[in-house]
């Protein structure tokens, strides 16, 4: 079983460098990265992956990137509960993000449905919750513990990522699991997110049959 | 005065923890503090109370922790979400729980080796140490202060970085 980490954001966006990284992951228990802005490789026996976060919050810049980014792992970061449900139906979307800082309605059931349904992952980052503090912490928290219920009713897959910009803000294994236990994550459901995201990854790069 | 008898004493566990940069450049009190906040901050003070933690022991990189038995799991949960002290970016990595701080200081290795290194990338001089394990932590000054880059070797040479090490090689 793989354990993946969901984007960190290696050089020159944080101040060490993707191979360093691939390390102290191989350290913290990780064989998968998922980095941002590096294309795929092999470091230190770690496999990393290609990941691409659209910010746009407009379809034509995720229907760009779709189709641009062919062998990436594509994330976007959640919007209205319109644009959300439009990035759930768009095919080569491997994840959703951001939905921390979206209104509650913006991720309900019936979206919560439709991820299940097209197997798009919603992405947790851990790093707000080591980040943030007070009132920031508590709504991150509380908003997880939304996304945690739904996710138990309907069955989407989480991905878990530490948002490690360097290797000072890589998690273990073990941290990542007390860490969303905070918002009543179990081990067995921490463990299971963080193996998702390579399965829904091989799922849509493998051609299609038409008819 | 007659000493408390142990079945009345308070049962301690001890936490081993690590230091990331291994030279912390603080002082245990400071650890402390910071320990302290991210236990308030996370789960407040009631807990903070109950769970009654303290720091031990600075070795090196090594930081042995104390707190109350039953607590540990909430102890190396706030010490997770540490990321600086005094503005100073850091991390603190657990490595064992016991309950007595000699089963501890077999776990304790002795500090990494790594010899001072200077080296120029792309026209800019930064000094910095590289250790035996192929990593290199750079130390880049300008006029904003300083700022920590971690790289391996292999890096090294994608940089084309010409290093030198303190005696002039």
């Amino acid at each position: 079983m793989t354990v993946t980490d969901a984007f960190i954001h290696p050089f020159p966006k944080g101040d060490s460098t993707l191979q360093r990284m691939a390390m102290t992951a191989r350290e913290c228990g990780f064989d998968t990265l998922i980095a941002v802005s590096h294309h795929p490789c092999e470091c230190h026996g770690v496999r990393i992956l290609q990941g691409v976060i659209v910010f746009d919050g407009t379809m034509k810049a995720v229907t760009n990137t779709i189709r641009q980014k062919k062998r990436a792992i594509i994330g976007v970061a959640a919007g209205d509960a319109t644009f959300n449900r439009s990035v759930l139906k768009t095919r080569g979307v491997h994840l959703i993000t951001n939905l921390h800082r979206t209104q509650r309605n913006a991720f309900d059931q019936v979206t919560a449905k439709l991820a299940a349904e097209k197997r798009i992952a919603v992405h947790l980052d851990i790093s707000q919750i080591i980040s943030c503090r007070g009132h920031s912490r508590q709504k991150v928290l509380a908003r997880y513990r939304e996304l945690l219920i739904l996710q138990r009713k309907f069955g989407f897959s989480f991905a878990i990522g530490s948002g490690a910009t360097s290797i000072l803000e890589q998690r273990t294994v073990r941290e990542m699991i007390l860490l969303t236990e905070l918002f009543g994550m179990t081990k067995e459901e921490t463990i299971t997110a963080l193996g998702t995201l390579p399965d829904l990854f091989e799922d849509t790069s493998r051609p299609r049959v038409v008819s | 005065m007659k000493h408390l008898s142990p079945t009345l004493r308070e049962n301690k566990r001890y936490v081993l923890t690590s230091i990331m940069p291994s030279d912390p450049d603080c002082e245990i009190r400071e650890l402390y503090y910071a320990v302290a906040d991210s236990i308030t901050s996370l789960y407040g003070d009631c807990i903070a109370a109950e769970m009654h933690a303290a720091t031990i022991l600075l070795e090196g990189e090594y930081l042995i922790l104390r707190c109350r038995r039953g607590w540990e799991r909430e102890l190396c949960c706030a010490i997770a979400a540490i990321r600086s002290i005094n503005g100073r970016p850091l991390r603190i990595i657990t490595i064992a729980t016991s309950g007595t701080i000699a089963a501890l200081r077999k776990r304790i290795r002795p500090q990494k080796a790594g010899h001072p290194i200077t080296c120029t990338i792309h026209g800019m001089e930064y000094c910095g140490i590289m250790y035996a394990d192929g990593k290199i932590d750079l130390i880049k000054r300008d006029m904003k202060g300083q700022e920590l880059v971690y790289l391996t070797k292999d890096d090294m040479e994608k940089f084309h970085a010409t290093t030198t090490k303190p005696d002039g090689i």
